[in-house]
């Protein structure tokens, strides 16, 4: 089958700091992607590079064979923190726009997802908390019909119920053929929707598995990642 | 062409708003001062006030311009960097060509506002007062009556001129969002290449010295020119058809070139701020 994002060779630099070093990844279609790494690892980076909203970097990113800017924006849908908007804005507002310049933007699906989610369209974004401007970016985001969805960190101030009822209705959400890449630090949380695991390390893609692969060897997915760190600690 | 579109309507909204913003605060200070005009004034009548606001909506039609210029030119590079904008399904630099010519269109719009205000009044005047209504009468009767007066006003205007300078007008205030950008965009791009160990002073200097840059690129510019420009030595010789012709080509050149560099360092090194 035929990679949905392939990375090749990428290295990218920042105030003279390399961030990603000859990073090599290829996801396929229909997949549920763990990013995993400590802070700073370049999760983020790596998210940004591939959106075209980190510049200046070597080697090559495709989106379904597409290595255009333009034409892999159109393609991924990435969770974005909304700063663009200012505090006054109402949600409404926000949906507004999206449905202006996404054309695969779902004013149905958002509606769906936004009941999911309990959110007013008429409360501004100074009136949401951490946690309802989370799920108000979730919805938006999963209001698209991409390829790609780039999940950088979804869930960090997202109680404790309502994560857990996002993260199993995930799934319900994408088309069958669209990538999830997802960074987060609740692994056990997402364990049981994955389908491979990415762990950068070291600047890098220092392990890419199956979640069944790694479910076959370690108990469980934390279990793994957790065993990667051990050797440094007991440095 | 569909997503520029889009996206230009988007950020025409925005921009839009900022448009009315000044219009009214352009309004509100006028029919205040030609309040306080009137008051003070020994001719105290509507007309003399409606007369007032009108002028003073000319006269102060500049300084709303400036202002908006600058807030624009503010909003305009808060954009460019920002994340939420540039998730666009369109390259770095089609945004940011999206973004000047938006602002652009709404600058134009403020002064159409302005125009059409006037033309309101105008009007409002000529229904009210029978002795403005009397006025312009008597002077459009007067020339549709003899068609040498007609000639003589037209024939007095320089249309060329005119279409001239209302281009130059054009060129101008792209030219300022063009040298902002510039500015902002080959900042942040030397920033990005410098350690990340650099203070706060040496980015304060690298801004310095691009600004240093920026005036000295310009000054040799202007010596480079022919000296009958209107750059180096021929201000206020307006009448000339010709030289104002190439003080227009010099400014398009210089909107084209400066404006490529920036489609340039915001499609290649120009990054979006990180916001999450």
């Amino acid at each position: 089958m035929e990679d949905l994002l392939a990375v090749k060779d990428l290295t990218y630099k920042k105030n003279q700091k390399v961030i990603l070093d000859d990073v090599n990844l290829n996801l396929q279609p229909g997949k549920i992607v763990a990013l995993l790494g400590e802070n700073g690892a370049g999760k983020t980076t790596l998210m940004r590079v591939i959106s075209g909203m980190a510049k200046n970097y070597r080697g090559s990113v495709s989106i379904d064979g597409s290595k255009k800017e333009a034409d892999r924006k159109a393609k991924l849908a990435f969770t974005d923190g909304l700063t663009g908007f200012s505090d006054s804005t109402k949600i409404k507002a926000v949906v507004q726009f999206y449905r202006n310049i996404f054309q695969d933007f779902d004013e149905n699906s958002f509606e769906r997802l936004r009941q999911f989610m309990k959110l007013d369209p008429e409360m501004k974004l100074s009136q949401l908390s951490r946690g309802m401007k989370e799920k108000l970016i979730i919805a938006l985001t999963f209001a698209r019909k991409a390829d790609l969805y780039l999940l950088d960190e979804p869930f960090g101030g997202i109680d404790a119920m309502a994560r857990k009822k996002i993260i199993n209705s995930i799934i319900l959400w994408k088309n069958e053929k669209a990538t999830i890449l997802i960074s987060d630090h609740f692994v056990n949380e997402i364990a049981t929707l994955l389908d491979e695991v990415v762990v950068l390390k070291d600047k890098t893609v220092f392990a890419h598995k199956s979640a069944d692969e790694i479910r076959a060897h370690h108990k469980s997915i934390e279990e793994y990642y957790e065993g990667l760190y051990e050797d440094e600690e007991d440095e | 062409m569909v997503n520029f579109n889009r996206l230009f309507s988007q950020l025409f909204k925005q921009k839009s708003k900022t448009t009315y913003f000044i219009f009214m605060i352009q309004l509100a200070t006028v029919l205040v001062i030609s309040f306080f005009f009137i008051f003070k004034s020994t001719f105290k009548s509507l007309i003399g006030f409606l007369m007032a606001v009108i002028a003073l909506i000319i006269g102060t039609s500049f300084i709303a311009e400036f202002i908006y210029l600058i807030i624009t030119s503010w909003q305009n590079e808060k954009i460019n960097r920002s994340q939420t904008w540039r998730l666009a399904p369109m390259s770095a630099g089609k945004i940011y060509l999206d973004n000047t010519l938006s602002s652009f269109v709404a600058y134009m719009y403020l002064f159409v506002l302005q125009v059409i205000s006037c033309l309101l009044l105008v009007g409002l005047s000529y229904s009210i007062s029978g002795q403005f209504r009397h006025a312009i009468n008597t002077g459009f009767g007067h020339l549709t009556k003899d068609d040498i007066w007609i000639n003589m006003a037209w024939s007095s205007i320089n249309w060329t001129l005119v279409l001239e300078s209302f281009v130059f007008f054009i060129l101008l205030s792209l030219a300022f969002y063009i040298t902002v950008s510039f500015f902002n965009f080959s900042t942040r791009s030397i920033i990005d290449f410098l350690s990340g160990m650099s203070s706060r002073f040496v980015v304060g200097l690298v801004r310095l010295i691009l600004i240093g840059l920026i005036c000295w690129l310009i000054i040799e510019i202007l010596q480079v020119l022919p000296e009958d420009t209107m750059f180096s030595s021929q201000i206020g010789n307006g009448n000339d058809v010709w030289y104002m012709a190439r003080l227009l080509i010099e400014f398009l050149i210089f909107d084209v070139v400066f404006g490529s560099i920036n489609v340039g360092l915001v499609d290649k090194f120009v990054e979006a701020k990180q916001n999450n």
